[in-house]
């Protein structure tokens, strides 16, 4: 179909509750080509991991379609889904739920590896090329998951998703729920891992400094809608959208001495049953214009080089 | 007025009767925090700040908790050892004197109860008022953290906030006595950034406009680097590391922290490799002799395991580690003479 690894088309997730419909996602596109760390940023209840649970076919997409390695897999069986896992695997925030505890970790991970199979010389042999990578010891696997930090824990749940050697990672906040040192050690394994296995990388973060530091290239989504994409370095020193340079500014200060940003987004997410008309984030933008904003669904428009926003205000 | 001590901890130990035996969660911790100012507490999870705060308020359960060393409270009618003041004296000082967020919202407030109710709850008991009084009052509060229109949300409950607004209405509620200290907890940990910024701003107002202390205890050092004033680096119970925010971030001298901060992604920086710390932290359930990190410290040397470490000071700032401060100021002497030959 075409050169992308994975491309999203027009997707739509909705969800109805007694009280209507909520668009959690509202016709997101996005490609990610091989060997590439795309990372997904954006508030709480902006449609991030929703996304992510539709790629990997957790939740069923309302509309739209999924194209991973040139298959149309957004319609797909659960039973069809299984080889397509092999090829896409995922890591989620928190390790403590992601092992049996009643199995050693040994045991946890040669099962994947029998399940995706691998015979017992190919599974030992994985085994010790992932546990190099992630930096522990092999003696590690013979203990049990409580006997272990969440960072430990975490960096095999990665070896884990690894082992069948998936042309994709996606990576639903692997770093939220653990200290700043260990989140250090995580990234720096998730970049070393990403260029030795040549794997594409679909990174979701709240946190702007990691993603800053980990990604190729960034989406930007606000309430089930990317409003800005383009390659790291455009996006974070030369933002576009307006909710992108109130996201950045609203950074706390990296240094002390620095001086303090003087842009703060006012208010809350509005309520997802009733979302604004226009552009979403217009209730809450500080460069809003009557008339435009709340009445046209903005266009994307873009910048060249694959940078790109959705808003009206842009070159006008 | 800056410089008078309000709250002084010294020597405090925090010993915690666990099913595996006695547990040292604090181990020596000594902090001042002055009147009006920002005083931020960094560490990772389990180095004991948490700890530290819960123990200034006594919050721990009595009969399973030791502490040795002492916490001196400058009240209005002198000074106040809260270690040993009664039970009684103590409930009039949680919450008028001394109030504290925490980090989960969610659970500060009662679900069946509105925010109102509880805001004025606490106005009440403490100021001896009457319902409606403690109502208004409450919807005073709320808009002052800049929840608008106040009446009307102090009849709402709980789940009709969002995460962030239950914190700021969370912070109304600590304030609503006008304690002169407010301890917060990661206040802004379960938040996006753009409400951290709200929360933090707020935080800033208290200290500014109402002459408020925060005890502020993070795990992030961006937080601390926006609003707080002096910090203290903590470390398997212990302050390893204190100063002003210049200091810390500018000449960072104990070798954890400089790894904790070198650890952290540089805004424009490239994607080459951050700085890790090998290894994890001791386990507070035996003592721990010489300094607590040398088993992941880049430099440490063999005495590290075994004697306790020299302190190095230069007045405001302070660090458990005398030998790296050596090595530093060697080192520029070094820099200093190569430069003059």
């Amino acid at each position: 179909m075409s050169e992308n690894l994975l491309e999203i088309r027009h997707l739509k997730k909705y969800y109805s509750s007694g009280k209507g419909q909520v668009k959690a996602l509202d016709g997101v596109d996005l490609s990610v080509k091989e060997g590439e760390l795309v990372s997904i940023v954006g508030e709480s209840g902006c449609g991030k991991s929703t996304l992510a649970r539709c790629l990997i076919g957790l939740e069923k997409r309302t509309e739209g379609e999924i194209w991973f390695e040139g298959k149309e897999i957004s319609g797909y069986s659960k039973g069809q889904l299984r080889p397509v896992r092999r090829r896409m695997q995922m890591v989620f925030q928190s390790p403590y739920g992601a092992f049996n505890p009643r199995h050693t970790l040994g045991a946890g991970l040669n099962e994947t590896a029998k399940f995706y199979g691998l015979n017992r010389d190919e599974a030992k042999e994985r085994l010790s090329t992932l546990m190099s990578y992630i930096k522990m010891d092999e003696e590690l696997l013979s203990h049990y998951p409580d006997e272990l930090s969440g960072g430990q824990l975490q960096r095999l749940a990665i070896a884990r998703a690894l082992i069948a050697r998936p042309a994709l990672l996606i990576a639903d906040e692997p770093v939220s729920a653990l200290d700043v040192s260990v989140q250090a050690q995580i990234l720096n394994i998730l970049a070393e891992i990403q260029k030795k296995e040549d794997m594409a990388v679909l990174f979701i973060s709240h946190d702007l400094s990691v993603v800053e530091h980990i990604s190729d290239r960034v989406m930007v989504m606000y309430l089930g809608k990317a409003v800005e994409e383009g390659k790291k370095k455009d996006v974070f020193s030369d933002p576009i959208h307006p909710y992108t340079k109130a996201l950045l500014a609203s950074r706390p200060r990296e240094r002390p001495w620095e001086e303090p940003s003087r842009v703060r987004l006012k208010g809350e997410l509005p309520n997802a049953l009733k979302l604004p008309d226009g552009c979403r984030f217009w209730p809450r933008c500080l460069e809003y214009q009557a008339g435009l904003c709340d009445t046209c669904e903005p266009e994307w428009k873009d910048q060249g080089n694959g940078h790109r926003a959705a808003c009206s205000l842009v070159g006008t | 007025m800056e410089n008078r001590e309000l709250l002084r901890v010294d020597g405090l130990c925090t010993d915690l009767i666990t099913a595996r035996g006695l547990y040292h969660a604090v181990r020596g911790v000594s902090l001042q925090i002055n009147e009006g100012e920002i005083l931020g507490i960094v560490g990772e999870s389990g180095c004991g700040k948490s700890m530290t705060a819960k123990s200034i308020l006594r919050l721990n359960q009595e009969d399973k908790t030791f502490y040795k060393g002492a916490v001196y409270y400058q009240a209005k009618d002198g000074e106040k050892e809260i270690l040993k003041l009664p039970k009684k004296e103590m409930n009039l000082l949680r919450g008028k004197e001394i109030a504290m967020v925490s980090q989960n919202p969610m659970a500060a407030f009662d679900p069946l109860y509105t925010v109102g109710d509880q805001i004025s709850e606490m106005i009440c008991y403490h100021k001896k008022i009457g319902k409606k009084e403690g109502m208004e009052e409450a919807a005073r509060l709320l808009e002052l953290v800049g929840i608008f229109p106040g009446e009307k949300r102090a009849r709402q409950y709980p789940h009709e906030f969002s995460g962030g607004m239950l914190q700021r209405a969370a912070i109304a509620m600590m304030i609503s006595c006008s304690p002169r200290l407010l301890i917060a907890d990661e206040p802004t940990t379960a938040l996006d950034v753009t409400m951290q910024a709200q929360v933090l701003e707020i935080l800033k107002k208290l200290k500014d406009e109402m002459h408020m202390s925060v005890l502020l205890i993070t795990h992030n050092f961006g937080v601390v680097a926006e609003i707080c004033s002096r910090v203290c680096v903590m470390y398997a119970g212990q302050v390893v590391e204190s100063g002003t925010v210049e200091e810390i971030f500018r000449d960072p001298i104990h070798p954890y922290t400089r790894a904790l901060i070198r650890g952290i992604p540089r805004r424009g920086g490239g994607s080459e490799p951050l700085e890790t710390i090998p290894g994890t932290p001791p386990r507070l359930n035996q003592e721990i002799p010489g300094c607590a990190f040398a088993p992941r410290c880049a430099v440490a040397k063999e005495s590290c395991y075994t004697c306790s470490q020299e302190i190095w000071s230069n007045g405001s700032h302070w660090s458990r580690c005398a030998g790296a401060a050596m090595a530093r100021s060697h080192a520029e002497e070094q820099q200093r003479g190569g430069r003059a030959g």
